[in-house]
Formats: structure tokens, sequence, C-alpha cells
């Protein structure tokens, strides 16, 4: 066992030997108390017990102490104890780390005794990239996160769990679909690219913006997935965020956005340990929007009739023979079943150590025919195998299955389902009385003009992602007195297979004769090297240095092959193989990134009240033309701890810690696709016969040969302390200035460079370095714990963040950056100008509705527009809100009209333990941002003469309903009604009972029946219970479009986050 | 213990300096692709110079012939209605917003022809000292006349917008200024000039390429156009009186242009180059019309699409000739059989009022997977069949416009003679013609080129109180479906702002010098 330890820092090495040196005198001392107690008093009970943690495992070394006196026993390995007391008597249990527990022994003769975490932030062990330091060291914001307090959430990812979970982390869920998109944002938007954040899981980086994985099938949408989807979180043993530059700083070119250091299990020396952890849960859809029934459906078409200059339906001739219809909405919504098994070993002996785990984990969406299927294996090894070498190895091979329903797609294409379901009319029958799917009827007029069945096509569309991803981290370590040399080879294997299967059919109208097949195999390998030496040594008891130099390399490569097939025989099985060979194409892509690194740090700490650390990386990469490829990130950073000044003595009874950090550092973003800095062309399919080979090249990007790193330096101001025992305060400031920000622009197209997904054939941008910005912000964490000696242990950690941030420049060509959305016209949405906000709504003011031709003829139209009611403004049309008072309303009338930025996001964790009853209750939530509710220019526009639209519109003008701030219907929206005006836009703010759960454990009940059971625990959660908010669409939490920081807070119908019901056990052998 | 961590040590470190080494060579860092050709390493021969050439010839355009081109050229002439969603309406009753998405993906189409034409014309002159003569000149050739086209549809369209050509650098600047209409029109004029020179003389068949003979018709509507009558003429002369050598002449038989395997005939002077596809990657190749026009509900295209939402209008209708065989391949009527649509279910009749006009599209629609199977078959929204951007019978009807000028009618022989080419194709040769009135003309070019978003160009050339009344008396309103009905009668007034159309707000937004008063180019 002492072998084992000998790699640990000295600190720990020094607690590990004074715990030793205590152990011994209290055997001294107990077999002096057991003869003292027991010539005492004649009238004793043998009281045997174990003691463990709030998560069941074993804690050896437990001392049980009988109250008021020194007598007491220590527990074994196994955590269990032996002692001999009055029946009376009060034993005092406690351990490092752990709140002590006062517990009577009241004649009972088995006691088990859970310990609670007290969260002694100062005694943790935080990792920091390239190594470790105790958390009383740290000098930078680094917030951590145990995997004991996101286990048994009901997600796919980890990422997901962090919500609301640390200060100054934002984490939204940009669709409910099982394994879909995530967004991660630390300290706010300090880019115009991608915002998420670096993962390094056991050393191995993962890029949080590399999250796409769907072919094309998928639409051209919301096509993220979660990043961390293939990780199984109950394999997570803490996770640690980087927040401030000081600390991303090691990370250089790749920390600009924040790094989140995932550790997983390790063994521990000890009796092997067996656990399984397992829930089910139902979810469900919490929210509908309010589309029009059958009855309403038809009286609206019947009004507008006039206006289209159709005839009136005879079928709606009769409005009480109607039923209400199909509703689209609830048929494509279902209650979905969810479930995850875990099986864990871990244990140890003889300077081996191991964790081993199996997880399965099935999700069904909420949305018909979508769900998620993941499956992992993790082996965790750690070998002492010289007292002077260590070897060890963490694995993990993942395989997910994600069937995709297509959602997400950012236009309101009839591929979309959710899109299709709001707008297919309810006279459009789900199954036709043969049991068949229905459809749009031959009967000209019913239906939607071109929609099909989403039922239908969300049950028979196959969209499918399987990833098979092997990642992995060996490593050796020597030590040589006090230098350390370790060598890690890290790698990251994904295979992934994308497919989708378009069927025949023949729903009503809707039909079709081809069916197709693509599918698409990608191939990713990512390795990495890193070697680093450490020196690390305690001179005269008071200074403490760590110097650490380090070398990196890193490779990763991807090939992607697609493959297509169309006029397959069947629709049941789809194999390449079975499609007609003339339709037959592949084609191939792939690419490689390479980067090499040195780094370096030196941490020096004096007698626990000065500590300061300094590093710098130099980094060069593949992304950027030769001269332009190397970097240098620096970082310093220092603390004071007053708290362990002597003249703080005095004050300690009240803040028995207090601890000032301050922080700079300069880091980068390399986050570009391979080549941006040169322009390469495309292949395209042509016509063969009229060229005399079938395929063509076409120029596809504008490259920028001066491409180079974006820059952030952030200034971090840190106070963490401890008031009356109870309260922890962490509070940072910060200030990020970011420039030369590496995204790519908005141009006209009339460069011939286009909008990103807009379906024009054209350039892409070039990436370019331009702009500057600031971000101030606060993060505040407040916890409270109501200590040991209670039977209630109660703990609340409240996290609070809050940033601005201002743009300071952009570049001399243009003085703002217009964000136009892919749909409908490529409607300008958002627009970033110097001294505000990064993407603030941009359009037109409503403000009110015309209701006489009095005021029409005195107010100002729609340029270009007469006083007309079928072809120009009329009564009931939306007065716009003429700005710039110039008699027209144009486009110069635009200005600011929303922020999507919150004033501050916040979470608030509780947790309680009574006995073997523990509870919990998490809160989290927005405050003060603005949505943009897109779905309901697709649900109350009115411009479709076919269709379904939202309830609301019943309540349209009309010359008898004036009261009302729904405009009247008119044929292709004259007024433009519709066009992008505050009319859609809402307030976001809510609260979320994210999670609330209730548990029993009843080990202590069934330990004399089953003896080897330490843990047996029941409980029952509800995630996401309910939303406080004002907002009407499905779900407040709308994160950005694929990313963009542009498009932040534009709702367009995406697969909103189920409510979850589940039941569960832990249990440990 | 010391020694074997020495041993080991040398080790750790001798790989470690091996690693750093490899890591810090040059190749390491090197980011070329290798999946995909560069600026660097392409354009060095003429295979490869050709391969880019091609792509100007379709994709790129394919914004333009969705529904963009029709929308303009036929909704608002009023060839068609059309419904299919808000910004089709907006056409249809001329009310058209700086954000109607046509109109931008129309605009953003057109350059995106410029943005790939400079890139050649910067790439091929860069190269210059690889390529032998005959290549540079016909890229150059190519990319110019395609550039010279898209300029041509968006100084009609859009008035006076900005000229970017090769030499603008966007990594410097975007902010470009519209340019007067007039150097728009030089500017394409000098760049057709260039290609008439350098083209080949004539394609040879089945080849997709524009030739020589191209070039001049599209010079002879820049100059028909801008009322050159002069020169219009002499262009059209050089084609009528030497057929044979620039490879050009008309087809016998009106039906023949329609099919997907005679794309790139005699009559086919430039057309967009297409590919029916729906592999992946395969985005834009292939000719979208038919999903717009084909009567919905039908099944003719096998796919989901097939949306009629062009609907041919009564005002077309009225103007119709009896006994003109082009009427049935223009558009369906009850009764009208298609043995080509169908086929496996022995042909096609168009038996109902499917729209509220009484008649759907058959121009450009040429059925399902099966009934194209030799030509590559079709998938939704993608056919293999051309779009004409000049036929010859172009040529002739321009040679008459340009006999008439500023007249009001000829009686040229000439001029007589070419008419009738093109009227005894269309099975009017019987109806005898001494005397071409302006309006004769007119009536002929919408009969020949309904649908092939030409008419609304064609009444802009007439004098604008003649264009604006032809406009504001035309019948734009639609009757019932199902049966036969009158229309509920719809006109709109034409005024001369309506006659261009508005540059995309998000344009402007992105360079407020679009919004300022033109400047000159020259």
């Amino acid at each position: 066992m002492k072998q084992f330890f000998t790699d640990l820092p000295p600190q720990a090495q020094a607690l590990y030997d004074r715990t030793v040196t205590k152990s011994k005198a209290m055997a001294l001392l107990l077999l002096l108390s057991i003869a003292t107690v027991c010539t005492l008093h004649a009238q004793t009970v043998v009281v045997k017990g174990k003691v463990t943690n709030d998560s069941g495992e074993a804690l050896p070394g437990a001392s049980i102490i009988v109250k008021g006196t020194k007598t007491g026993v220590n527990t074994n390995d196994a955590g269990n104890f032996e002692i001999k007391v009055s029946p009376k008597a009060t034993l005092v249990i406690s351990s490092v780390g752990y709140a002590p527990q006062d517990v009577r022994v009241n004649n009972q003769t088995q006691l088990n005794v859970m310990l609670s975490l007290v969260v002694k932030e100062m005694e943790q062990v935080v990792v920091i990239g390239y190594g470790e330091q105790r958390r009383k060291d740290v000098n930078s914001a680094i917030s951590s996160v145990r995997g004991e307090d996101i286990k048994n959430i009901p997600v796919a990812g980890v990422d997901q769990m962090l919500q609301g979970k640390v200060a100054g982390v934002t984490v939204t869920q940009n669709s409910g679909a099982p394994g879909g998109g995530v967004s991660v944002k630390i300290r706010g938007i300090s880019t115009f690219g991608g915002t998420e954040p670096l993962y390094v899981i056991d050393g191995v980086p993962l890029d949080g913006n590399d999250n796409k994985g769907t072919i094309s099938a998928a639409g051209d949408g919301e096509t993220n997935m979660s990043a961390l989807s293939f990780l199984n979180p109950n394999d997570v043993l803490s996770i640690d965020i980087l927040k401030d530059a000081s600390a991303t700083s090691i990370y250089g070119n790749r920390g600009s956005n924040g790094v989140i250091i995932i550790t997983t299990k390790k063994g521990r020396a000890g009796e092997g340990k067996l656990s399984y952890d397992g829930w089910i849960g139902k979810s469900s859809n919490p929210n509908f929007l309010k589309l029009m029934d059958l009855k309403q459906y038809a009286n609206y078409k019947n009004s507008i009739s006039e206006f289209t200059g159709t005839e009136r339906m005879p079928q709606y001739a009769n409005l009480d023979l109607l039923g209400s219809g199909t509703d689209w909405q609830r048929n494509i919504f279902q209650n979905a079943l969810t479930q995850n098994h875990q099986v864990a070993m871990s244990g140890g002996k003889a300077g081996t150590t191991y964790y081993i785990s199996g997880n399965y984990y099935n999700q069904e969406g909420t949305v018909i025919g979508s769900g998620l299927n993941r499956k992992t294996v993790r082996i965790n090894l750690d070998n002492q195998v010289k007292p002077w070498l260590k070897l060890g190895v963490n694995a993990t091979y993942g395989n997910t299955d994600q069937r995709i329903t297509l959602t997400n797609n950012a236009s309101n294409s009839y591929t979309n389902v959710i899109a299709m379901a709001i707008q297919q009319a309810p006279d459009v029958p789900i199954y036709n009385l043969d049991g068949t799917f229905g459809g749009p009827s031959d009967v000209t007029g019913l239906g939607a003009v071109s929609g099909g069945n989403p039922v239908a096509q969300a049950r028979t569309f196959h969209t499918e992602l399987v990833r098979n991803k092997l990642q992995s981290n060996i490593y050796a370590q020597t030590s040589y007195k006090n230098l350390t040399f370790r060598t890690d080879f890290g790698s990251d294997l994904t295979w992934g297979v994308s497919d989708a299967f378009t069927p025949t059919f023949a729903w009503g109208r809707s039909r079709n004769e081809l069916n197709t097949y693509r599918m698409q195999n990608s191939k990713n390998t990512y390795w990495n090297w890193r070697n680093t030496l450490t020196y690390r040594k305690t001179f005269n008891n008071a200074h403490d240095l760590t110097v650490l130099v380090g070398q990196e390399s890193l490779k990763s490569t991807y090939t992607n092959v697609s493959a297509a097939r169309s006029k397959f025989a069947s629709n049941e099985v789809y194999s390449l193989n079975l499609g007609d060979p003339s339709t037959a194409s592949a084609t191939e892509s792939m690419g490689q990134s390479t980067q090499a690194s040195f780094f370096g740090r030196f941490i020096y700490a004096y007698k626990n009240r000065y500590s300061v650390t300094a590093n710098i990386r130099r980094d060069r990469t593949s992304k950027f033309a030769p001269g332009h490829q190397s970097g240098y990130f620096p970082g310093v950073s220092a603390s004071w701890t007053a708290s362990n000044e002597s003249f703080f003595k005095g004050l300690t009874k009240t803040v028995s810690s207090f601890k000032v950090r301050l922080g700079y550092g300069e880091i980068g973003n390399q986050n570009v696709p391979n080549y941006s800095y040169g322009s390469a062309l495309n292949s395209l399919f042509i016509n063969a016969t009229a060229f005399g080979s079938g395929l063509g090249q076409y120029v596809s990007n504008y490259g920028n040969p001066d491409v180079t790193w974006e820059h952030q330096r952030q200034t971090n101001l840190g106070i963490d302390m401890t008031i009356a025992k109870h309260f922890d305060v962490t509070v940072d400031l910060y200030d990020k200035v970011s420039d030369k920000f590496l995204f790519a622009n908005t141009y006209p197209a009339f460069t011939g460079i286009g909008v990103p997904n807009s379906g024009t054939f054209s350039l892409s941008a070039p990436y370019v370095n331009f702009g500057k910005m600031e971000n101030k912000g606060v993060d505040v964490s407040l916890s409270y714990n109501n200590g040991g000696g209670h039977k209630l242990a109660w703990r609340s950690t409240l996290v609070f963040s809050h940033y601005k941030n201002i743009v300071k420049e952009l570049s001399s060509a243009t003085s703002n950056i217009s964000q136009a959305l892919s749909v409908n016209g490529n409607p300008t949405i958002t627009r970033t100008v110097v001294g505000q906000s990064v993407g603030l709504f941009y359009g037109y003011q409503v403000e009110s509705i015309f209701q006489s031709l009095a005021e029409l003829n005195a107010s100002a139209i729609k340029s270009g527009n007469t006083i007309n009611a079928k072809t120009g403004t009329y009564l009931g049309d939306i007065k716009f809100r003429n700005l710039n008072k110039d008699g027209l309303i144009d486009a110069a009338d635009r200005t600011i009209i929303g922020d999507p930025n919150p004033d501050f996001t916040y979470g608030f964790t509780n947790t309680f333990s009574y006995g073997n009853f523990d509870a919990s209750l998490f809160l989290t939530g927005s405050q003060g941002n603005d949505i943009f509710n897109y779905t309901r220019i697709w649900g109350e526009a009115m411009t479709a003469t076919a269709g379904n639209q939202m309830a609301s519109v019943a309540n349209r003008w009309t010359p008898e309903n004036i009261n009302t701030t729904m405009p009247r219907y008119a044929n292709g929206d004259p007024n433009d009604n519709s066009r992008i005006s505050d009319r859609f836009i809402e307030d976001g703010s809510y609260m979320r009972i994210q999670n609330i759960s209730l548990g029993y454990n009843f080990a202590p009940m069934v330990a004399k029946k089953w003896k080897g059971i330490s843990r047996l625990r029941f409980y029952a959660s509800v995630q996401n219970l309910y939303t406080f908010t004002h907002y009407s669409g499905y779900d407040p939490e709308v994160g950005p479009i694929n990313g963009n920081v542009f498009l932040n807070g534009i709702d367009l119908g995406r697969y909103p986050v189920p409510r979850t019901i589940t039941i569960g056990i832990n249990a440990e052998f | 213990m010391t020694l074997h961590f020495k041993k080991l040590g040398h080790h750790l470190l001798a790989a470690t300096l091996i690693l750093s080494a490899t890591a810090c060579k040059k190749s390491f860092f090197d980011g070329t692709p290798k999946d995909r050709y560069t600026e660097d390493n392409y354009f060095r021969t003429a295979a490869e110079v050709q391969t880019v050439t091609a792509s100007l010839y379709g994709s790129p355009w394919y914004n333009f012939n969705c529904t963009y081109s029709m929308s303009i050229g036929d909704i608002c002439s009023a060839n068609s209605t059309g419904d299919a969603n808000a910004a089709m309406i907006q056409f249809q009753n001329q009310n058209i917003t700086t954000n109607n998405e046509y109109l931008y993906n129309g605009w953003a189409s057109l350059y995106a022809v410029v943005g790939q034409a400079n890139k050649i014309i910067a790439n091929v002159t860069k190269n210059s000292s690889y390529l032998d003569s005959a290549t540079i000149k016909t890229a150059l050739a190519e990319s110019r006349f395609m550039r010279a086209g898209a300029y041509f549809y968006l100084v009609r369209i859009y008035g006076a917008v900005p000229i970017v050509t090769e030499k603008n650098d966007y990594n410097k600047t975007y902010q470009v200024p519209r340019h007067i209409v007039t150097d728009v029109y030089k500017f394409i004029i000098s760049d057709l000039q260039l290609a008439e020179n350098w083209l080949p003389v004539s394609a040879t068949p089945p080849s997709g390429r524009v030739a020589r003979g191209a070039a001049k018709a599209l010079l002879a509507k820049v100059y028909l156009t801008q009322h050159d009558y002069v020169n219009a003429k002499a262009k059209c002369l050089e084609l009528i009186n030497n057929e044979a050598t620039y490879g050009v002449g008309l087809l016998p038989n009106f039906a023949d242009l329609f099919f997907t395997k005679n794309n790139n005939n005699k009559e086919s002077m430039w057309a967009l180059q297409w590919l029916a596809s729906n592999a992946e990657g395969s985005y834009a190749t292939g000719n979208v019309t038919q999903a717009y026009s084909a009567p919905y509900g039908e099944g003719i295209t096998g796919g989901t699409d097939g949306f009629g939402s062009f609907k041919p209008s009564f005002d077309l209708q009225r103007d119709s000739i009896a006994g003109d065989l082009r009427t049935k391949q223009t558009y369906m009527r009850v009764g009208d059989y298609y043995p080509e649509l169908k086929q496996a279910s022995g042909g096609y009749t168009y038996t109902l009022y499917h729209s509220p006009t009484g008649v759907n599209i058959k121009k450009y629609v040429v059925g399902n997977f099966a009934d194209n199977a030799s030509t590559g078959g079709v998938y939704a929204f993608s056919t293999g069949i051309n779009t004409y951007m000049i036929r010859y019978s172009d040529v002739l009807l321009s040679y008459v416009e340009a006999v008439i000028g500023n007249g009001t009618s000829t009686s040229d022989p000439t001029a007589i003679a070419q008419f009738m080419r093109v009227r005894t194709r269309a099975g009017l040769g019987g109806i005898p013609v001494s005397n071409i009135t302006t309006r004769d003309l007119l009536r002929e070019r919408r009969l020949e080129f309904a649908f092939e978003g030409q008419y609304w160009f064609d009444i802009l050339r007439r004098p604008e109180t003649e264009a604006l009344s032809i406009l504001s008396n035309a019948e734009r309103g639609v009757g019932s479906y199902g049966t036969p009905s009158p229309p509920t009668s719809n006109k709109i007034t034409f005024t001369s702002n309506m006659l261009l159309f508005p540059i995309p707000q998000s344009e402007i937004d992105s360079d407020p010098e679009l919004a300022k008063a033109p400047v000159p180019y020259y």
C-alpha cells in the first residue's frame, strides 16, 4: 500500500504518513480505552457496523469515538468496525473530508453509517491540465463538478448535465432529440466563430465545435450533435472547468472558449467493489403549440376564400358537422421510454488498481421515430510495475446509434416533421379506412399545397447515425528524486456510419415512386503524444516549487466515403447492393490537421499564503499558411490566502478562510476548416453527354492567405471565502478582450460569396480576422452546508452568472455585421454594431393596427404600396413605426428590437439527506433574454393559402373585430405584416424545475440478510418538471442556430426538451 | 534502480527527440488538401481548365432557373399565375418586397455565375504560361460570355447594379457601389465581343458548350434591348446567312425541342446544362422546373414534387391561335394526351381542370424516372432537360424586331421569310402574312417562348407607355378548380417604377453603398 502511494505528490504523501502514524497511535489508544472501559462499565454491548460515503463506498480509516471520551476505533479497509460501548452511548463518526455524525447506540448492535462529503474545497485536488493542484493553491478561476453531482440525471450527455451547475457556464440544449445538439458557452460570447469549449477526457482533447456527424439528408438546419453523447456519465469522476485565460493558456491555441477537463474513475486499493446503477424513465412532451382544429380551420378557410379568389369548400359549408380533425402535433409526439443500466467493478491490490464498467443506455425520442442507443465499456488500469515505474491505461469503447427524425430543419421545408405537423391541415387523415397512411385528398384544395403526412414520414423515413468510438490514453511515468517524467499517448478513433432511406409511398396525393438510399462511412483518427517533465520540491517546509516542461504533438485525419443508389425493389431491406446500379454514385472526402507544441509552467507557493503560477505555450499548426503558423500564449496568476496570515487569526471565527486571486492570460483560437488560407475546388456532377466527362470542378471557397489566430486577453480577479463555517463563497470578476476574430464573415451575395445553408450555389466565405469585443462578467457561487453533527445533512449551491459583451471594433470594410436567416428570403434578423452586444435582433417596430382610412391617409405606409385592400396596405394591416419620419416605411426604419443575451443565468442545487432518506431539488433559469419566435412567422403570417395556422389567427383583425393585435388576412401579405419585427419578439426569461428527486437507502435494513451489500438505494426523480415562463413557443431554452453567435435566441421550432419521470436503483456490494 | 531508470529515461528521451524532429518537419504542417484540387495546383492543363468552365453551364444558374426566371419572365408578364408560396404570390400581386425569397435567390444565383467566371478568368490569366493559347482563349471567352449573360439579366431586372470583376479583392473590401446602366451595358458588350472573337466557330454536337453563334445571338439581343437596331440586325444576319458555318438552325418539329434526348440540338445555341441526380453531392445539378410546373397530384413526376404552382393565365390562353402546334407542347388542356408521360400506364391524358385557369404547364415537364430512363432518369426536383437561354428561333424573331426598329410594322420580305419559318413550324404556315406589326411580333414571341422566362423582357423592349398599357390590361385573375369557369377579373395598374425590381435588403445591409446613387464604371 505504501508503495502504491509513492507517486503521490509530497503533500498527499505527508497526509498518508500522518494518517498511518495516527492510526497506529489510535490503535494503542484503543487498547488502553478498551481496558479502561471494561473495568469501569460492566454493561456494554458490542456494536458492529460499516461506514460508507453518500455514494455507498466503504470508508476505511474512519474514526468512531464515544462522545465525551477519547475512546474509539477505526474502520478497516472494508469500512467495517466493531466497538464495545454502553448501549446508551453516542458515537461520533468522522473521516477526513466528511461531515462528522453523531449516532446514538440506543441498544442497537448493528450500525451502518453514511457520511456526507463536506465540500471542503480547499482540500480538493483540481486538475489543471498536464497536472493537478490542490484547490487551496489554485490561482485561476477553475470550477469543479463531482461525478456524484451529475449521476442519475436522465439525459444522454455529460455536457447537458452541466447545466446550471457551474457559475459562468451556460448550457443550452439546442434540441431535445436524443443525443441532439448542446451548446456550452463559458463566460459569454467572446468570438464570432465557434464558441464551444475544448474538452479534455483523460488527457485526450476533443473539440466541442466538432459536433457534426450526419449526412446532408438530415437537413441543413440544426444538425449539431452532442459532442459528448458517446461518454458514459457514470464513469465520470470529476469535471474541472478552466474558465479564465491564466488557466486555459496552457492549452494555447485551443483554450479561448475555456477548457473542460473530464477525469474518469479509477480503482482504489482495497476490497473489490461491484456496483449496479439503473433507472428507467418515461418522457413526454411538456408543451404544445395552440393550433387550429378542423372547425376553426374550416372557418378560417371560408373567411379567406373571397380574398384568395377561390370558392368556398363545400365540405366546410356546415361547421357544425365537422369534428376536431387531425391533431398532427399530438400525433408526432409520443410518451417515450428511456432506460440506463450500468455495472462497474473496481478495486486494487499489490500496486494494481482497476475500474471496469459497462453501460447500456436506450432512449426513445418524444418525437416518433427518433431515439438513441448507447453501449459503452471502459477499462481504467493503473499499475506500479516497479517502484520507479508506473504504467496505466484509460480506454473506453462506445457505440452510439441515433435514429433521427428530421425535425430541426432551419427551413420550414416539408421534410421537417415538426414544421409539417404545425402546417399540415387538420382535414388530412393520418390513416385511411384500410389502415394505410393517409394524405392530402384528391379533392383539390384539401390539405396543405405540398405537405405530406408527417406521421407517416416519421415512421417510414429512416435516418440513422451509428458511431463507434475507441478513445484511449496510455501512459508511463517514472520518478527520480523530485523529478517525474511522464509520457502519454492518447488516441481517438471514430468510425461512423450515417445512412438515410427515403421509401416509395403514396399518402393521398403526396407520392414518391423512387426510393433512395444514401450512406456515408466516416473514419476519424486522432493521436497525440505528450511528454512532460515535472520537478516538485518543498524547501524548508515553506517554499513549494513545481516546474513543468512539456512537448506535445498531434495529428487528426478524417476520411468520408458516401454512396447512394435509387430504385429499390423493396422498401423493407436496403443496402447499396439492392439499388439499381445505373443510379449508383460515390464520393470521398478526406483531410488532416496537425499541431506541435512546447509548453512550460512554474508554480511557487510560500507557506500556504502566497502562490504564483506562470506558464507559456508555443503552438504551431497546419491550419494556417506557412509564416502564420506559430503563436505564443502566456499566462500568469497569483493568489494570497489572507486567512493564513497571523493578523487574520481574530477574524477566523466569522471568516474561516479568505483568498484573493488575480490572473492574466493570452490565448488563441484556430477553429477554422483546413486550408482556409487557400482556395480549393469542389467536384461537381455534370452531364457527360454534353461535356465528354461527368465531373466538373468549381472554386468552392474564397481563400484568405493571411488568416491567422484569433487572440484573446483575459484578466480574472477572484475571491474565495468561507463565512461562519457554513457558507462558501466564490466570486470571480473577469474582463475578456478578444480581437482578430476568426470567422467566416457574411458577404453580400454579389461578391459571388453566398450565405451558408441558403441553398445558393456560390463560393463559401473567407475566414477573416477582424473585430474586437469585450466581455465583462461576474460568476458567483454561493454554497451552504449545515455542517456535521446534524441528522439532516443539507447542502445548497447557488450559481449566478452575468456577462455583458460589447463589440469594440469591426473591420474598416464594414460598419456592421448583418446576419440573415437562411429561410423565407434570407431576411436580415440580427445586427452587430460597434458599441453594442453581438447579434441583436434587428427589424421594424409595430406601432398599432390601422383602424380607419383617415389614419391610413395620414400615416406612413410601406414604400411602394398604395392604399388598397387587395394589393396594398389597408385597414387591419400593421402600422409600423416610421422612425426616420420620411413618410415611408422602408429599410431605414429598422432598429434594434431585442437582445438575446440574458441579464443573468442561475442554477440552484439543493441536496438533503436525513438518515437513509435523501432528496434533491434543482432549479435553473435565465432572466432578461429575448427570443425571436420564428415559429409564429409560420403559424401567424397567414401568407399561405393552404395549410394550418395557429389558433391565435382566429383573433385576426376584421371590421367586426378591431380590438386585436393580430393583423388582417391578406393574400400574399402585401403590407408585409410578417416581416421581421418586434411583433415576434418575446421575453425568454424562465425558471425551470430541472430536477427533483427522492431516494431511500435500504442497505441497513437488508444488510443482515445480504451480507455483502453496502448500499441499496431506490429513488424517483422528475427531470424538466415545470418551466415558469411567459414564452409562447415550445421551450424558452433556445440556443444559437448551429453554433452561430449571430443567430442566437431564434426559435425555428426545435425538438422540444422532454419531461422525464424516472425511477432508479443504486446498489453496491 | 537508478540504472534502469537511466536506461528507460534514455529511451524515452530519444523517442521524444525523434518525435519532436518529425513534428518539426515542414511537411508535417502542410495543410494542402488531398481530396480536392486547389487554385495553386490546378488550371495547369487544357483538360483541367475545361472541367472548370463546364461548371459554368449549370449549377451557378440553379436558383435563377428555379422559380426566379419564370416568376419574373412569365408571372409578371401575365403568361402565368403563381401561388407556390408568399414569395411567388408577391410576383402575382406585383407587390415584391426587398425580402422576397426568390428575388434574393435569383440575384445571388446570377452573381454566383459572375463570381465563378471571375475566378476562372483570374486563374487562367495567372497560369497562362502553362496553357496553350487556344485553351486560354476559349476559357476566357466562355467565362466572359457567361458573365455577360448574367449581367444582361441583372441590368434588365434591377437596373444599375455593381460591376464586379476578377480584379475585386474581397479580403480588402466588399463595399462596392452600383454602376450606371449604360456602363453595365458597355461592360456586357465588351465581354461579348471578346467571346465572339475567341469562341470556337461552331460547337461539335452534342457539346453543351457555347460557340461563336451564341455570342452573336446574345449580342443581337443586347443591341435590341438598347434599341441599336443596326447592330442587332447585322448580328442576326451574320447567323441567318451562315447557318451551316455556325452549326445552327431550326429543328423541324417544335415538340422535339422539349425532350431530354434532344438536348443540345442545332437550335439550342445556349442552354443551361442539367443532370438528373439525387446522389450525395449532387445538389443543384438538375433542372427543377417540372417540380413547380407539372400539375399537382397527378403523379407525373413520380416524386413528391409537381406542385402546379405556375398556372398558364387566361391572358395567355386568349392570345393563342387555332391550329398552333405549340399550344399542346406549352400547356395541357382537358383531353390532351401525352404518350411520353407515365409511359408505364400507357401515357397521360389531362382529364380535369387541375388549375383555376383550366390548364397546366407542359413545357419542360418530362415525366418520371422510367419515362426518362434512357437519358439518366428523373429525381424529385431534378430532371435532365436543358433550359434554353437562346434558341435559334429567337434569332429569327430578333431579326424581324430589328428590321421593324422604331417603326410599327414591316413588310420586308427577308423579315417575313424568317417570321414564316417560325410560324410554319408551328403549323401556321397556311395563314398568309404580308405585314408584321409590333403587336404581331410580340404575340408570336409570347407563343413561341411562353414559360421560357422571356415575355417580360419582350414587353419591356417596347416603348414604356406601350409596355405599361400591355401589362396593365393583362388578365391576371383565376377561376375555379375542377370545372370550366371564367376568371374573377384581376388587373394590376403598372407604373414605370414597377418595371425594375428592388435589390434585396440583406445586400444593402451588408453593403450600404448599394443604397446610394449609381456611379460610372468607366
